[in-house]
């Protein structure tokens, strides 16, 4: 017995609209890439909207005159359409670039900087003979892969030393292939999920 | 000073140092005003998805007012409808995504088109793997190698045949990835950090446009 509900109707209709690229570029595709994308930015509107009033609005309410600062500084924003007043635009930007950089720069020290050095600096030897052969493959791992990445010394990829970065960039394939693997195993898991929700949901056959 | 241009430079430095201050020295009054310019990005943040949608309605609204042939304008019109009947539905009830039609609209359309777009990916994914074994070469294999090994392990049927995959893939989760990527996240920290560094100190300037 196939569902009777309209939103299931629509939902199983833009699953295979979706789906269907994988067959061929299609004027359904179409349909539903622009619906997807429309969509997509009218909920990320309605989201910032609401954060304008959760983080902004509602301080302001509250009697929080400097909140005043930020509607000004998100109306300048807007300045990069006018042609005189363009550089308005720098000051709201030049802000949300200060507050990203100040954030990814303790967040990089701290997860990306300290914490793997952390990590990389324990005992070697483990109580059995596969935990000890386990973490000398991590800490050559995390060193040759890292002497990959030294561009200022050239003849650290071509002299005597070449072969470090070489066994790092190997290591790192192995890694990317095990995420690659992992990336797409994950994505046919979703897609079952679809598949799934057309069979039970929609034509409730299983 | 020029305010079209130092200025900008300044207040990024000014916000940059409050944030990476706050970190470092817990003292109350930096808390206090690192929490009033957090607030203030999600504030801006919400002001720049206007911006956004400005580009989308200048683009497509062109397209529209232009109606060439086989530029797709009707595409175009649906897609400003959609946005605009989202946004409309959103903001009328005052409830945002909470509102009962709004939720009935994003799980009929944004939730399945989403993850079904999603995992479509899936599909190129398998032909990038194809094309990766028609490279033939030693560090093509090396990816492949390992690709294989993680899905068959992630598969229900191989494991049940032989266990020994699913060991496999744990094996190369743990010390492979998780040596090579720790090597990947050094490098990452390092790359953020002296590009963090130059931009507080004005030597990036990219942000502030070419004009």
């Amino acid at each position: 017995m196939v569902s009777t509900d309209a939103q299931i109707w629509i939902a199983a209709f833009f699953t295979i609209a979706a789906t269907s690229y994988a067959f061929r570029d299609n004027v359904v595709f179409k349909f539903a890439e622009n619906t997807f994308i429309g969509v997509a930015a009218g909920h990320a509107i309605v989201m910032g909207i609401k954060n304008i009033r959760d983080y902004g609005w509602n301080h302001l309410a509250q009697g929080e005159m400097i909140y005043i600062v930020v509607f000004i500084l998100g109306i300048l924003l807007y300045a990069r359409f006018h042609d005189k007043y363009y550089w308005l635009y720098r000051y709201p930007i030049a802000f949300l670039v200060g507050n990203g950089v100040g954030i990814s720069i303790r967040a990089a020290i701290h997860s990306d900087f300290v914490k793997q050095i952390a990590q990389t600096t324990s005992p070697l030897i483990a109580a059995d003979a596969f935990g000890t052969i386990n973490n000398i493959i991590t800490f050559v791992g995390v060193i040759t892969a890292l002497s990959h990445f030294i561009f200022t010394r050239e003849d650290i990829h071509t002299g005597t030393l070449g072969w470090i970065p070489r066994v790092g960039r190997w290591m790192m394939l192995l890694a990317f292939g095990a995420s690659f693997g992992n990336t797409i195993m994950s994505r046919f898991g979703m897609y079952q999920g679809r598949i799934i929700f057309l069979l039970r949901d929609w034509l409730q056959i299983v | 000073m020029d305010y079209k241009r130092d200025l900008p430079l300044a207040i990024t430095f000014i916000v940059g140092i409050i944030a990476v201050l706050d970190y470092y020295t817990g003292v109350q009054a930096i808390t206090d005003t690192f929490t009033i310019i957090k607030n203030w990005g999600v504030v801006l943040q919400g002001f720049a998805l206007g911006l956004g949608a400005v580009n989308l309605f200048r683009v497509h609204g062109r397209r529209i007012s232009q109606r060439r042939e086989g530029s797709d304008w009707l595409f175009s019109g649906w897609l400003l409808l959609m946005l605009t009947v989202f946004v409309v539905v959103g903001l009328s009830t005052g409830q945002y995504d909470q509102g009962p039609t709004y939720s009935w609209l994003y799980n009929a359309i944004y939730l399945p088109l989403g993850s079904t777009m999603y995992s479509s990916l899936a599909f190129y994914m398998a032909y990038g793997a194809y094309k990766v074994l028609r490279a033939r070469n030693f560090e093509a294999g090396l990816l492949f190698i390992t690709a294989i090994l993680v899905i068959l392990g992630n598969t229900p049927v191989f494991p049940a045949i032989y266990p020994g995959f699913f060991h496999m893939r744990e094996w190369i989760f743990g010390p492979i990835v998780s040596g090579a990527y720790r090597g990947v996240r050094i490098g990452i920290g390092i790359g953020a950090v002296i590009l963090g560094i130059r931009t507080l100190l004005g030597m990036e300037t990219g942000y502030l446009g070419r004009r």
